[in-house]
C-alpha cells in the first residue's frame, strides 16, 4: 500500500485551517519552499515550509471578489505569516464551485484534493 | 508680503540662469495639477521658502517643462531636487515631508545663517504625528500615479519571481506604471502592508486603490477584467 504524501507540519496546518473553516471541494497546497532555498531573503532562515502554493476551491467564496477571498485567508494564517521563519510566500488561488465547473454540493468522500 | 525667492516657472531659461549663475543651492519642485498630494508638498515649499530666504525656490509644472524634469529623471510628481550648479545634492520622491525638510535644511542652512540643529528639532514630532505622516507618505506613493506597483527590486531588475512576473504582465498589456522598489525602505515595506491591510508584495494599485497581488493580477488579466480598469491614458499605444 503507498502512503500518500504527508506534509510538514505547518502545511498540515494550513490544511486543517482551511479544511475547518471553508470546507472546501478542492484543497491543493504545494510546497515550493526547496525553490527558494538558495534565495538571499532564505539566508540563515531553518525551515523547509516557506513558499506555499494553495488552490481552495469553496462554496464560502460566493458573491467575494478576488481580493476579499484572498483577505480572508491571509487572515486565517495571519499568525503563520507574521513570525519569523513562518510563511515567506503565499501564491493563492480561490474559485467557487460554479467557477471551476462545478455543482455547489459537497462531493461525497475525501474532502481534499482530486 | 508675497515671497520673492518663489518662482512658479514659465521660461526654461529662467531656471537654467539661476543654476548657471548662482553658486548657491536651487530648490526645484515639481509638480502635476492632477496629483492631489502635490498640494500638501506645495504649502511645504512656501513655508520653507519663507524661512530660506536667500535661496530660490522653482516651482515646475512637470508635463510643461519635460527637457527639465527628463533631465532630472523626473518619472512621477511630487518630487523635489535640490540642485547646486549642475550636480544635484538633494532629491525627495513623493510626499516625504519630513525628508524634505531635513535635505532643505541640510542643504541650504548655511546659506541662509541657520544651523541644521534649529531645522531637525523643528522635524521632530510625537509618534502619532509620526504615524501619520507615515500615512500620508503611503498614500502620497500609492497615488504617484494612475497606475502604481510596489515590488522587490526595480521595473528594470526585479529581485523575486512574483514581482517580475507581475512586471512582465504589465508590460505585455502595455501598461504605463509607476513603480516603487520597497526593497530600497523598510518603513514603506512594513507601513504598506498595515495600510493596505495585504501582506505581501507585490501589490497593485489603480487609481489609488489596491488591486491585489501577482495572483489577482494574472486573474484579472486572463478574464479582461484588468483592462477595463486601467485609465485610458495609462495605456500605451
Amino acid at each position: 500500500m503507498s502512503k500518500p504524501k504527508v506534509g510538514g507540519p505547518l502545511e498540515q496546518k494550513i490544511r486543517r485551517l482551511i479544511e475547518e473553516n471553508y470546507s472546501p471541494l478542492v484543497l491543493e497546497i504545494e510546497n515550493d519552499s526547496h525553490k527558494h532555498r538558495h534565495h538571499a531573503p532564505m539566508q540563515g532562515v531553518e525551515s523547509t515550509e516557506t513558499h506555499f502554493r494553495i488552490k481552495v476551491v469553496s462554496a464560502d467564496f460566493v458573491g467575494l471578489t478576488q481580493i476579499k477571498r484572498h483577505r480572508n485567508i491571509y487572515a486565517l494564517l495571519k499568525e503563520d505569516m507574521e513570525r519569523e521563519g513562518g510563511i515567506h510566500a503565499l501564491a493563492l488561488v480561490t474559485k467557487t464551485p460554479k467557477e471551476v465547473g462545478m455543482e455547489e454540493s459537497e462531493s461525497d468522500g475525501d474532502k481534499t484534493s482530486l | 508680503m508675497i515671497s520673492t525667492n518663489v518662482t512658479q516657472l514659465s521660461d526654461e531659461k529662467d531656471l537654467r540662469k539661476a543654476l548657471e549663475e548662482k553658486s548657491q543651492e536651487v530648490v526645484v519642485y515639481f509638480w502635476a495639477p492632477w496629483a492631489e498630494q502635490c498640494k500638501q508638498v506645495e504649502s511645504v515649499i512656501d513655508d520653507l521658502a519663507k524661512k530660506y530666504a536667500r535661496t530660490q525656490f522653482f516651482k515646475v509644472e512637470a508635463e510643461e517643462f519635460e527637457d527639465i524634469s527628463e533631465a532630472y529623471e523626473i518619472s512621477a510628481v511630487p518630487t523635489v531636487i535640490i540642485a547646486k550648479k549642475a550636480k544635484v545634492v538633494g532629491r525627495v520622491d513623493g510626499v516625504n515631508v519630513v525628508e524634505i525638510v531635513k535635505q532643505v535644511a541640510a542643504n541650504c542652512g548655511a546659506t541662509n545663517g541657520l544651523s541644521e540643529q534649529a531645522a531637525t528639532t523643528a522635524a521632530d514630532s510625537s509618534p502619532v504625528e509620526l504615524k501619520q505622516d507615515l500615512n500620508t507618505r503611503l498614500k502620497g506613493l500609492i497615488e504617484r500615479a494612475p497606475v502604481m506597483v510596489f515590488i522587490k527590486g526595480t521595473a528594470a531588475q526585479p529581485r523575486c519571481g512574483f514581482s517580475k512576473k507581475i512586471v512582465n504582465m504589465l508590460n505585455e498589456q502595455n501598461i504605463k506604471y509607476g513603480y516603487f522598489d520597497i526593497l530600497t525602505d523598510e518603513q514603506v515595506r512594513q507601513g504598506l502592508k498595515e495600510y493596505s491591510d495585504w501582506p505581501t508584495y507585490p501589490q497593485l494599485y489603480v487609481e489609488g486603490e489596491l488591486v491585489g497581488g501577482v495572483d489577482i493580477v494574472a486573474e484579472m488579466i486572463e478574464s479582461g477584467e484588468l483592462v477595463e480598469m486601467i485609465p485610458k491614458g495609462s495605456v500605451a499605444k
